[in-house]
């Protein structure tokens, strides 16, 4: 022993390696704890569990307050709700997919194919590995579960198309094998991959399918200028690529060329993505490209559907929701959005105050929406009218594609709402009457078959207002033709004047009453004639519009001179009506009056800055060529930019002013109230949710700001269960099913197509609504982060498939439908991103300017249907600001206009916050004092502890009034939503640590214990053998 | 000079290792500055504080033999290590980024040095440890007989 004790070489080694385990291990217990969240729900660890009475049998409550529309939750109905799901997915594809072109092929359209074109070859790496979905948040079904995947392969064989199986199989050693996400000059095979099995082609010449895609998604948008990366040449890049990332790319033409070369009987197009890509070529006699299918990312069994298209099965009903115009560079907001986002004009010299000290990358990108409302087809229908009409200056050369006169069929190659059938309908207004109690019109549309093949059709009605001195004097802008409402025929219309049907279109006039923000500084109904249209797309209704004001001169977008057809429009007078539209939702005694709420998110209201805004009474000069120069100037301006400027009031009152004060030494108190109770409360018993409230400790109240998607457990005796959450709007989250529903096999829920938008059909959107929340409930969980309500501002955006569309009006009304039928079911529809989120790059703290008219008629627009209207108690912000004010701090908008205007009840969520202490996200007393009641990917509560120390350290009441009021929100979101089911009045939720963090614990106790020890042992060794040597 | 000579002379393997880590330490330090100020303000102190602790401790070492030093540098690389981990949400929020191809918890395109960093950080504590294990000189200095080859 003695001997042993002397080894001071392996004592020291031992205290060497334990002192250093010991430090690992705390280290790794401290990343373990910070990712809890993250961890306990990958692998289905609960941190609670339940306790309740037992009754005596009969008498037990029915608890199941939210019931699956699938019935019980067992395998057997699990099995069934997927089979509704796939099939559901297909018939959004059905009714999604856009014929974009059909050219005749012998004397009869390219589509769809006769039974004796079954053998095909398919072209382009997209038919191989077709584009599912974005890279966004969503399930992962195509990932794990591949043989559920129905690819275009799958989908042409299941129908009897017998595939060039040669150059099918060699696109999986071809050099393509992934995308670069954001580029597409790589993305295609290049020209010999395709020649090396030019032997094959001619048994598999019926029809040349060729599938193109483009991917993007999450944090990264379409590259506007793909040649760099980074500021340095990307990898891969040369010369002759397109630089423009939704051009046609060189192999792409090379690979279209050989196919027309090639002598295939007919070359089909598809379009696989839901970027606005630049779709002339279509037309070029070069690639003889004979019809297109836009089929934008197709879930897991869309690609089904596009079959049934093809073969005929079912006709195409889609219509396109974004304006395909000729350079997706031409319209006036990418000059200051996505890879073209342009820093503060003096970034460099505005942080010398010191005030700003947040990441400059999170400081100083500004995306001035110089476009004001002109998005999408605003822009290019408006310009067109007024260059009919000869206002504006609108044939100026400014802003036009080539330079010269601006030409819409030069412009343009498919309009909003595009979308072709393999028959043709004849739609006229028959009757508009107005119901004076909700301010709607019905717009009663005839739709007839005219052609001679059964099929569905869209109704989309559009309206032109006035735009004249009154609207020029006060910086109104009025769309020549406005998106107001659609509907669809309900079956296949059969051909014939005898099949005809009626397709009553409800249209609120709110949709179309124009935002003064310079005079009336609210809703205005100005003055004049409006005029309703109807039609096949926006131009070829405003077309009609036209022409019944007695214009000439009309053409489509192929420059063709066309007519106007009366019997589509309806027209009626207004008088002036500043009043109608001026207060918010609420009692007529307490509603709050709407009134501009945003001037400090226009660059001029800043002294200093002298931005233009684009209106139609001036195009020629307010068309932005060149980036709009903004400067950070002024002490209010660069406190705000910082974003830390929440500071206890003087007269702040005392925690003492609440049960869980300092004076109750942060606990709660007892009043009787479990959470199950409060769910029949309405939001304003102000009396019964302040009791609630009482109840919880401050601890209980930062878990409430936690947040892993789904929300945190808080025991007695308020007893709120922990449940998941799901995120994606293509699809419910990234968990699978319980293993004992699927009898030990690993499945993940449905990935739908990015088309529903598309299908113009409310049916559908109700389903998909529907379907998510079924499939929620089955996975146990109470909320989807998922509809888009942003908008397609340019066709760029990283997440346009997640966003409905380009239209505010159009994401307004799906927003109504999809999220109000997932909250039927008891799953909130959490709508995001809270607003004006349309680009990913620099997305994190983008400074976000634009006037109060294009705000409120555009991006808080897409999310006013699903709040205002569908009442729907969930919304995700966005890592944007409005104005240099991120998001999440800011008042106006997440308290005056969703809360007071909007009547929102619910809770209001960060996106990812994640725990940060750095940075911009990192000021959590501010953000929650302007209207945050969660913080995203917190698991760990790390925001809402922040605050609690605030809190302590000042014995702020006010602030702690903000934490009591955010976790009213949440609690009474959840007192809506199935995390009541299962809960009565005797059931208690105990809150336990799970058995790997006690073991984390344990472990770095007993490893710190042991590097102890060795280190006494080196100590004692050291002593050993120096009196060993001084006894020699 | 010849002090310094007879210095040398008298250093065995764990003194050479001592000497690796100490350099290995340095290199850490100057990669992990060069990741952090590519930041702004991301700059976690106790990493830079434990790295200097660590060469600190290894210059002790060679100057002044003794039984602790060893010990503590290969605590503080192991600390500077898990400090460098634990960073939220920098560290492993970009690698969560990296994989999952999104920006959002980090910074996915600081992949490359984030694992440069954990990596020289890893082989200096793993170095470090095992030069705890071996004698630091030639010959026993009084009272510290069994920190040398002698033993």
């Amino acid at each position: 022993m003695n001997e042993m004790l002397k080894k001071t070489n392996l004592w020291r080694g031992l205290a060497g390696l334990l002192v250093a385990l010991t430090m690992l291990v705390i280290f790794m217990t401290v990343v373990l704890f910070q990712y809890a969240s993250v961890i306990n729900k990958t692998f289905g660890i609960q941190t609670s569990f339940w306790e309740t009475i037992e009754y005596p049998e009969g008498e037990e409550p029915d608890t199941e307050y939210y019931k699956s529309t699938f019935g019980e939750i067992n395998a057997e109905n699990l099995t069934k709700l997927e089979e509704a799901a796939y099939a559901h997915t297909e018939a959004e594809a059905e009714e999604g997919a856009v014929l974009l072109k059909n050219e005749d092929v012998g004397g009869k359209p390219a589509l769809p194919l006769a039974g004796s074109e079954r053998k095909v070859t398919l072209f382009g790496y997209a038919s191989y590995e077709p584009l599912y979905r974005t890279n966004a948040a969503c399930t992962r079904v195509v990932d794990n579960n591949p043989e559920l995947v129905v690819d275009l392969e799958k989908a042409l064989t299941e129908e009897g198309f017998e595939i060039n199986r040669t150059l099918y199989d060699s696109y999986a050693n071809g050099p393509v094998r992934s995308r670069m996400v954001g580029y597409s000059f790589n993305a295609e095979e290049p020209l010999d991959f395709y020649q090396a099995a030019e032997s094959s082609y001619a048994n598999y010449n019926d029809v040349a399918i060729v599938m193109l895609a483009r991917a993007a998604g999450e944090g990264t948008d379409m590259a506007v200028d793909q040649s760099k990366m980074n500021g340095v040449t990307t990898p891969g890049w040369s010369a002759d690529e397109e630089a423009n990332s939704l051009a046609l790319q060189k192999r792409e033409r090379e690979m279209l060329s050989y196919i027309a070369s090639l002598g295939f009987g007919k070359t089909i197009v598809l379009i696989n993505t839901n970027y606005m890509m630049e779709l002339d070529w279509l037309n070029d006699s070069a690639y003889g490209v004979d019809a297109a299918l836009f089929v934008g990312t197709v879930g897991l069994t869309g690609l089904r559907g596009v079959a049934d298209i093809l073969t005929g099965e079912v006709a195409p009903s889609g219509r396109l929701v974004d304006t395909f115009a000729a350079s997706s560079l031409s319209s006036p907001a990418i000059v200051n959005a996505c890879g073209n986002t342009p820093q503060w004009a003096n970034v460099d010299s505005y942080r010398d105050s010191g005030i700003v000290t947040d990441y400059a990358q999170q400081t100083s990108y500004v995306t001035v929406q110089q476009e004001n409302i002109y998005v999408g087809y605003k822009y290019y229908e408006t310009s067109y009218a007024d260059a009919i009409m000869g206002e504006g200056d609108a044939d100026s050369a400014v802003g036009s594609i080539d330079g010269q006169a601006w030409d819409y069929a030069k412009e343009m190659v498919y309009p909003f709402g595009h979308g072709l059938s393999y028959t043709a309908f004849s739609q006229t207004i028959d009757d508009v009457s107005f119901n004076e109690e909700d301010n709607t019109y019905t717009v009663s549309v005839r739709v007839e078959n005219t052609g001679s093949v059964p099929a569905k059709d869209v109704v989309q009605v559009y309206v032109n207002a006035p735009y004249g001195d009154y609207e020029k004097e006060r910086n109104i802008e009025r769309s020549a033709v406005l998106f107001v409402g659609f509907g669809k025929t309900p079956e296949v219309v059969q051909p014939g004047a005898a099949n005809a049907v009626t397709v009553d279109v409800i249209v609120e006039e709110y949709l179309f009453a124009a935002y003064d923000y310079t005079d009336t500084k609210g809703y205005v109904m100005t003055e004049g004639d409006y005029m309703f249209a109807v039609g096949r797309d926006a131009h070829y209704a405003l077309n009609n519009i036209l022409g019944a004001k007695g214009y000439g001169g009309l053409v489509d977008q192929d420059g063709n001179s066309v007519s106007a057809k009366a019997d589509t429009t309806y027209s009626w007078h207004m008088d002036l009506d500043t009043e109608k539209y001026m207060y918010g939702e609420g009692d007529v005694t307490e509603r709050v009056r709407v009134t501009n709420r945003f001037d400090k998110m226009d660059i001029n209201y800043w002294e200093g800055n002298d931005v233009t805004y684009l209106t139609r009474s001036d195009w020629a000069n307010t068309f932005p060529t060149e980036q709009a120069e903004a400067y950070v100037l002024g002490e209010e301006m660069e406190t705000l930019l910082q974003g830390d400027f929440y500071r206890k009031a003087a007269d702040a009152p005392s925690t003492s002013e609440y049960a869980q004060g300092k004076q109750n030494n942060w606990k709660g108190v007892d009043n009787g109230l479990p959470f199950v109770s409060m769910r029949n409360v309405d939001a304003d018993n102000d009396e019964v949710w302040e009791k609630f409230i009482d109840q919880f400790s401050l601890d209980d109240l930062v878990l409430m700001t936690g947040n892993y998607f789904g929300n945190n457990p808080i025991g007695d005796p308020i007893n709120i269960p922990e449940k998941g959450g799901g995120d994606g709007c293509q699809g419910v989250g990234d968990e699978p099913y319980s293993e004992t529903l699927t009898g030990g096999k690993v499945l993940w829920p449905c990935l739908y197509t990015s088309l529903l938008a598309c299908t113009y059909n409310p049916v559908l959107m109700e389903e998909r609504g529907t379907l998510m929340a079924n499939q929620a409930l089955f996975l146990d969980q109470t909320v989807i982060w998922t509809g888009g309500g942003n908008l397609h501002r340019t066709p760029y955006g990283g997440r346009n498939a997640e966003y409905y569309s380009e239209d505010a009006n159009l994401c307004y009304l799906i927003g109504s439908i999809e999220l109000p039928a997932m909250e039927k079911l008891g799953i909130l529809g959490g709508i995001k991103h809270f607003a004006a989120n349309d680009q990913e790059t620099n997305r994190e703290g983008v400074n976000t300017f634009y006037t109060e008219q294009a705000f409120r008629e555009g991006a808080l627009r897409g999310f006013e249907g699903a709040i205002r209207k569908g009442k729907v108690n969930a919304v995700m912000q966005a890592f944007n600001r409005q104005g240099v004010v991120y998001s999440s701090a800011c008042y106006e908008l997440n308290v005056t206009v969703l809360r007071d205007e909007w009547g929102f009840k619910g809770e209001a969520i960060t996106d990812a916050s994640s725990g940060i202490t750095t940075g911009y996200k990192s000021h959590y007393t501010t953000s929650m004092t302007n209207g945050t009641d969660i913080y995203c990917l917190d698991g760990e509560s790390v925001g809402g502890g922040i605050i609690a120390d605030s809190i302590k350290a000042n014995d702020d009441g006010y602030l702690l009034g903000w934490l009591r009021t955010a976790a009213r929100h949440t609690a009474y979101a959840l007192s809506r939503s199935a995390a009541i089911n299962g809960l009565d009045d005797n059931t208690k939720i105990i809150e336990v640590m799970p058995a790997w963090q006690v073991l984390c614990i344990v472990g770095s106790v007993v490893l710190g214990v042991l590097a102890a020890g060795a280190v006494a042992l080196v100590v004692i060794s050291e002593r050993r053998s120096s009196a060993a040597k001084a006894g020699e | 000079m010849m002090d310094m000579l007879s210095l040398i002379r008298s250093k065995r393997a764990g003194a050479y290792i001592g000497i690796g880590v100490f350099v290995m330490t340095i290199v850490s330090l100057v990669v992990y500055l060069v990741y952090a100020t590519s930041l702004e303000g991301l700059i976690m102190p106790w990493v830079i504080v434990l790295l200097l602790l660590t060469a600190a401790a290894e210059a002790v070492q060679f100057f002044f033999d003794n039984n602790y030093t060893p010990i503590a540098a290969a605590g503080c690389s192991m600390a500077a290590l898990g400090c460098f981990a634990a960073a939220p949400p920098a560290t492993i929020g970009s690698i969560v980024d990296h994989f999952q191809n999104i920006v959002m918890f980090g910074n996915p395109e600081k992949f490359g040095i984030i694992i440069a960093v954990i990596v020289l950080l890893l082989v200096t504590s793993v170095a470090a440890i095992v030069g705890c294990f071996f004698p630091r000189v030639a010959a026993p200095a009084p009272g510290k007989a069994e920190n040398s080859e002698a033993e």
